[in-house]
């Protein structure tokens, strides 16, 4: 089963929001779905724990996350940090307020910003957004899982090359999954960075002697 | 036979006495004189014996001494207007020569040409002042051997040019005098000039006041608003002294080099010194502003000063008097302002208001002295013109820059009391106190007329009359007029306050709309479904109304005619009423509102109650957030006040944000003035409800204060009125 995740600080209007968007899926009798609503965290940190243990597959946040709860972040400070981690998770950002200015800022980090009003009058097309985002999103994690985990198959057994390693340092990123052999990884490239430059280094000065040499 | 008329010797003193009024109009003829005769400097020495008046013009020959001086009444400058290098000539009336009478009975004058040899002449003006005596029968003494006590040099470096050495003074000169007599001289030397290529230079020597004695300098100098003195004396410490156009004294402050190179570069790393390597110099700095004020008194106009800065501003560097190009010259672009004083403005435009004030490079006129044997460290560039951009020179160019600051932050102190200083404008409401006080004077004057017209039977129903009626209905008229007007404003501030709030909880009304229509799809979507969640959405749909319909009674409730009318009120409960009213949108962001609130009634308007109370809410809503303070709480203070043996009440909301930061405090009530603060605090204050709660303050004779609540750490806003029972 996949899941519609829902933020919004107002208990009474986030039910009748997730009730709203049930009901294409009830009337529907679309199982594969459930909606997950929630009040804001804390701290940034928990949003990335909730998203990875409740697999959530598409995220839709309020803007105004501080109106009834005390010091929350805003929902598009929410979503720049989830953005860094989650590449390619659906965001959606629901608004009563469309004229808000750090909103329409932080515009790249949503795959669409919608107004509370388009919600209920276009509800059935944007549900069906929702679902078919969330499928890709979630087909392809499935994927990306399964290839990392026949690649650790084959490093455990010995059998790999340096592509592997990397390929498996791409999908733990991919998958905020903490990075095993990134250190290494990134101290060896440094160093062949650092060797190409002082090669063309070399071959610079070459060539101001012989520039220098030609003059005289 | 014919006769001839001859004249007594007394007359021309008595003419020459009376033309001039004192020693002072007396010594300024001798130096329009110089003037005219093309000297570029003459030098004045005033002591308790003598006067001694110098020029290096072109002098005279004996013929012309002959032909001209000694012919009373005779002016050259009659025949042309303008000398010889093209100057405009500035005396006309030729009564110099008796000038020296009205300042001492002795006079010895010793004058050279450049076409003949020295000339001298030595007259006792008392001789003349001889009853019946023909003047022409009276002696002037022809000097044998005459020499100059100095000998004044022109500018073709030959000796040329007139000395006037008067002696037995009539009037001693007191400190006043000369005081006034260095302002009269001010007037004659150009501002348009730089000092470093005057063609016209008095050099004033005293030792009655001898804080003058000095070279005279344009008198558009004294005009500067600020003029800021440094010494450095070579060690630890700049004394500076600072003076003001406003205000009489000095200001003297002592600051440690070390702390003037913190002000100067605040980011770089600390290395304490214990003395500069460019050795003891001094500085004098004047700031010039554009301001009319600043010219009261002088016949200088704004036009003048601009001019003058034009060609004069600028921080230049004289080493042992001799000016260094290009540092300071105008005409130099890198020169000119080589302090980057434009680069800092333009970094930080700040008015005079705020506290990172800058000035701008054509405000400021500055000389630094320095001397080659006291600064061996400044040392000139080899390549170019200027000075070798080392460690001594950045010393004092870092030394300088912190004169500036010290000048900026002296001049925020100084304008803020000024502005202080002026007195409180009046109210609308006082205006038209006294216009309507002063109408009805004039109509009850004119009623007398009217009725004593009236007795005399002839003006019955004359024109007279008539215009006296008129102007009656016209005053009517006019306090009718006032009294609308009056309502008008009510009404306006009223319409302004609905809809800054409007502007404010438009958000709240906006979102309660939406919830209303999702709410009600979905109480039809499960109507079949799920009968308990249809009914509890039905719920929300009717909650959702309610508050749609209660921001409508808001905004129709706000101008009633009722509410302008003034009456015995309960200030309380409008308080309350009209809180209640907004109340909404202060539970959708978990505002709590704490009231403490005396019973007791006033005469007024109650929209005025209404304008401030709102107007102040408003504000603490947009700004009661703090993200360390877990709460959100509006406290609403009401109580009778006596403030200065005046009856009155207090009305006072205070909030849970951050207060209003110190440097905006005397800006909150500027038109459209809006702090912005960024964050998760709202950003879009209309910049209008504290001005309206001012003027709605002011119009009532009330007052309003700033300052932090010490429960709720955030800002609270008091404001007091007058009670009317």
């Amino acid at each position: 089963m996949s899941r519609i995740g829902l933020v919004d600080d107002r208990e009474k209007s986030r039910e009748s929001y997730k009730l709203l968007l049930e009901f294409p899926l009830i009337s529907s009798d679309n199982k594969d779905w459930e909606i997950i609503d929630i009040e804001p965290f804390n701290s940034l940190e928990d949003y990335v724990s909730w998203i990875l243990e409740d697999e959530i597959s598409v995220l839709i946040i309020d803007e105004k996350l501080n109106e009834a709860k005390f010091g929350s972040k805003l929902g598009h400070e929410v979503v720049e940090y989830l953005r860094e981690r989650f590449k390619d998770l659906p965001i959606y950002g629901v608004t009563a307020f469309e004229r808000e200015k750090d909103l329409n800022t932080s515009y790249k980090n949503y795959n669409l910003i919608i107004s509370k009003s388009d919600l209920e009058s276009k509800r059935d097309e944007y549900v069906n957004l929702f679902l078919k985002t969330g499928e890709d999103f979630f087909k392809n994690y499935q994927l990306k899982i399964r290839e990392l985990s026949l690649l650790s198959e084959k490093i455990a057994s010995g059998n790999y090359d340096s592509k592997d390693v990397d390929k498996v340092n791409t999908l733990q990123t991919y998958l905020s999954i903490p990075n095993t052999s990134a250190e290494l990884y990134s101290k060896q490239e440094w160093l062949n960075e650092l060797k190409v430059k002082l090669d063309s280094f070399d071959q610079l000065l070459k060539r101001i002697d012989n520039e220098l040499g030609a003059n005289n | 036979m014919s006769k001839n008329f001859s004249i007594d010797a007394r007359l021309i003193l008595q003419l020459g006495r009376d033309s001039i009024k004192n020693h002072t109009t007396a010594l300024t003829e001798l130096i329009k004189n110089a003037y005219d005769a093309d000297a570029t400097l003459v030098t004045i020495e005033i002591t308790n014996d003598y006067v001694l008046v110098r020029d290096n013009g072109f002098g005279m020959t004996e013929e012309e001494i002959d032909n001209n001086w000694l012919v009373i009444g005779y002016s050259e400058k009659r025949n042309s207007k303008k000398s010889q290098i093209g100057r405009r000539k500035t005396g006309e009336k030729g009564i110099g020569r008796i000038a020296t009478d009205r300042l001492g009975a002795n006079l010895r004058i010793i004058t050279k040409s450049e076409d003949d040899n020295i000339q001298g002449l030595e007259i006792n003006w008392d001789d003349f002042d001889v009853e019946k005596k023909p003047i022409s029968s009276i002696d002037i003494i022809q000097l044998k051997n005459p020499s100059f006590l100095k000998e004044p040099i022109n500018k073709k470096k030959s000796i040329s040019g007139t000395e006037l050495y008067i002696t037995n003074l009539r009037e001693l000169w007191t400190p006043s005098d000369i005081e006034g007599l260095y302002e009269e001289l001010s007037y004659f030397i150009s501002p348009l000039e730089s000092n470093n290529q005057r063609e016209f230079e008095i050099e004033l020597i005293t030792p009655i006041d001898d804080s003058f004695s000095k070279k005279v300098s344009p008198a558009i100098y004294d005009l500067a608003e600020i003029e800021l003195e440094a010494h450095y004396d070579g060690k630890k410490e700049v004394i500076f002294t600072l003076k003001n156009r406003y205000e009489k004294g000095i200001k003297t402050k002592i600051l440690d080099i070390n702390e003037i190179y913190k002000s100067v570069k605040p980011d770089s790393a600390v290395t304490v010194k214990e003395s500069l390597s460019c050795g003891s110099f001094d500085l004098s700095l004047k700031l010039y502003v554009q301001k009319t004020s600043l010219l009261s008194g002088t016949n200088l106009t704004l036009s003048d000063l601009r001019k003058f800065l034009n060609t004069n501003s600028g921080v230049k560097i004289y080493r042992d008097g001799v000016v260094v190009k290009p540092y300071g010259f105008v005409k130099s672009t890198l020169g000119h302002d080589w302090l980057n004083l434009a680069e800092k403005k333009a970094r930080n435009p700040a008015g005079v208001g705020r506290d990172s004030y800058s000035i701008t490079p054509n405000q400021l006129i500055g000389s630094i002295f320095i001397k080659r044997d006291k600064n061996p460290n400044v040392k000139d560039s080899a390549s170019r013109e200027g000075l070798v951009e080392n460690e001594a020179f950045d010393d004092f160019k870092d030394v300088t820059l912190g004169a500036i600051n010290l000048l900026e932050s002296y001049r925020v102190e100084i304008i803020k009391k000024e502005e202080s200083k002026k007195p409180k404008k009046k109210t609308t409401n006082d205006n038209v106190r006294s216009i309507t006080k002063g109408l009805r004077d004039v109509n009850r004057d004119l009623e007398k007329i009217q009725s004593y017209l009236n007795q005399v039977s002839d003006y019955k129903g004359s024109p007279l009359t008539n215009t006296i009626s008129k102007i009656g209905r016209a005053i009517e008229q006019t306090e009718k007029t006032f009294e609308e007007l009056l309502d008008e404003k009510r009404t306006l501030s009223g319409l302004a306050t609905l809809g800054i709030s409007s502007a404010v909880f438009g958000h709240e009304t906006e979102t309660a709309i939406n919830d209303l229509k999702s709410s009600s799809r979905n109480a039809m979507d499960y109507f079949d479904l799920n009968g308990e969640k249809a009914k509890n959405e039905l719920k929300k749909v009717y909650d959702q109304a309610k508050l749609v319909a209660g921001w409508g009674t808001f905004a129709l409730t706000r101008v009633e005619r009722e509410k302008r009318i003034k009456r015995k009120r309960k200030i309380s409960t409008i308080i309350k009423d009209s809180v209640n009213q907004i109340k909404p949108a202060l539970d959708a962001k978990n505002i709590e509102l704490i009231y403490e609130l005396e019973d007791f009634y006033s005469t007024v308007f109650q929209m005025d109650i209404e304008s401030v109370i709102l107007n102040l809410v408003t504000n603490a809503y947009t700004f009661c957030e703090h993200p360390e303070r877990r709460e959100r709480k509006i406290h609403i203070c009401c109580h009778k006040e006596v403030k200065e043996a005046t009856a009155g009440f207090s009305i006072s909301v205070s909030d849970t944000g951050y207060g209003v930061p110190k440097e905006y405090l005397h800006r909150v009530f500027s038109p459209l003035f809006s702090t912005k603060v960024g964050g998760t605090i709202r950003k879009d204050g209309t910049g209008l409800g504290l001005t309206i709660v001012k003027s709605i303050v002011d119009e009532l004779n009330g007052e309003i204060y700033i300052t932090k609540d010490e429960n709720l750490k955030g800002a609270k806003f008091k404001v007091w009125l007058p009670i009317e029972i």
